[in-house]
Formats: structure tokens, sequence, C-alpha cells
């Protein structure tokens, strides 16, 4: 049950990093550009489109690795412990500092982008944006290397 | 798309996202928690427990501290102070939290 609620933990997380990397790329466009590149078309998202999406990705990630929580306290942490990859434990640990402020920033992040006009508080709703996607990145990359630490291990 | 929210939720809610990292961050600094889960007997306690009882998770009380600590304040903070936030502590204050949180566990990542 662990393992499967691991990988959708893992699946939603691959979902919401391409929105939310698509959103942050896209949120710091100043004016209006063609598609005519990868890029271009890239940086051309609709941005407010996303914003549900990333808050019910976000949230749903958060509550399966809150599930999944203790399995890495019970068969992981001691492991690296022992095996003295500190590294690996801080990586956890700001992982899930970060996770937590995260989801704490959604409630503005959300607001930013759903009840105020594109035009305004512009800057705000970038920096939202690129910490939650530094968020999101960061517990992204941290999880997945953990995880294949544990299967060294 | 701008269609407004009731203005008593909006106060609510900006509170919520600036009291929460800052109540967190402080509650892990100092390892204060509403209480500890014990995973390997699936209980929760309110003190620590003899090394018995497998390892302690804090991770949850840390979290739960925060939430009651940010709801409250948002449902007690007046609308009117709510309403003179600056907008821009909805970056600065997560910003500054996850500054700090950096530095912090730096302590895992030396020698």
């Amino acid at each position: 049950m662990i393992t499967v609620l691991l990988i959708f933990h893992g699946l939603l997380a691959l979902f919401l990093i391409g929105a939310i990397t698509h959103q942050a790329i896209g949120v710091w466009k100043s004016k209006p550009i063609p598609s005519a590149t990868f890029f271009q078309s890239l940086v051309n998202v609709r941005g407010g489109t996303y914003t549900n999406v990333v808050t019910i990705l976000y949230v749903m990630t958060a509550i399966i690795g809150g599930i999944i929580y203790p399995s890495y306290v019970l068969d992981v942490k001691g492991n690296l412990a022992d095996a003295q990859i500190n590294a690996a434990i801080g990586a956890f640990e700001l992982k899930e500092h970060f996770a937590i402020v995260g989801l704490a920033m959604l409630p503005s992040y959300w607001y930013l982008w759903k009840k105020v006009p594109l035009t305004e508080q512009v800057l705000a709703r970038r920096l939202n944006t690129a910490l939650i996607a530094l968020m999101v990145w960061t517990t992204l990359v941290v999880g997945h290397v953990i995880n294949n630490i544990k299967g060294l291990i | 798309m701008t269609r407004p929210l009731p203005s008593r939720l909006v106060s609510a809610l900006t509170v919520f996202s600036l009291v929460f990292p800052v109540v967190y961050t402080v509650a892990y600094y100092n390892e204060w928690a509403l209480f500890w889960f014990y995973p390997l007997v699936g209980e929760l306690y309110t003190n620590l427990q003899p090394p018995s009882r497998g390892p302690a998770m804090i991770y949850y009380g840390w979290i739960v501290l925060a939430f009651v600590s940010a709801a409250l304040a948002g449902a007690i903070v007046p609308r009117r102070w709510a309403a003179h936030l600056w907008v821009g502590w909805s970056w600065i204050v997560p910003l500054a939290a996850t500054l700090f949180t950096l530095a912090y566990e730096t302590r895992w990542f030396q020698g």
C-alpha cells in the first residue's frame, strides 16, 4: 500500500512540477510575443488557467506525502543515519519544511491569480509563483534522490 | 475572474498565509509542538516517550500548531487591520522563512 501511495505521490508531483513550471515561466512575460519557437510557446501559456490545478495537485501531493511520511521515518531515516549520510537527512528536512511553507502560501497565491486583475500586483504574483515553483522543484528532486539512495543502501 | 470574495474571508486567508510560516519556523526551531507521533506504535503523546516506543515524529505537531495558530489569527485579526497589510508580505514572509530554514539546516551538511 505504501509503495502504491509513494508512486502516486511521485506522479502527482510530476504533474505539479509541470504545471507550476509553466506558470512560473509564463508569469514573467511582460508583453505579447509570438509563439514561433518552443520557448516562446512555453512562455505564452495562460498562467491563470493553471492556478486551480496547481492548488489541488499541491494539496493532494502534500496530503499523500504526509501519509507516507511515517514510513520514511521508520524505514529510511534510520538507514541513512546508520550509513552516516547526514546530507540526505538534511535534504529531507529541507523538503519537509519547504513543502509546508509552500502549502501555507497557497491561499495568497490563489487569491493573487484568481481574484486580483492580472494587471495589478504583478510583482507579488510573480514572486509568489516563483517561490512555490522553488518549493516544488526542491521537494521533488530531494524526494527522488532519497528514493534512489534508499534503493542503494 | 475578479469577482470579489467576502472581505472577511480574504482578510482571514491573508493573515493565515502570513502567520503560518512564522509560527511553523519558530516551532521547529524551538522544537515546540502540540504532540509527538510515534509511528512504530501509531500513537500520539503530548510529551516525549522512552526509546522503546520507537522514533518520535514531531512534524505533524509543528504543522497542527502552526495551522491552529494561523487559523486563530485569521479569525481574530480585525478586517481593517488585515486590509492595511502590504501585499509584498505574501512573498517576503515565506522567503524569509525559507532563507532561515536554509541557514539553519546547513548543520546537516557540515563535516
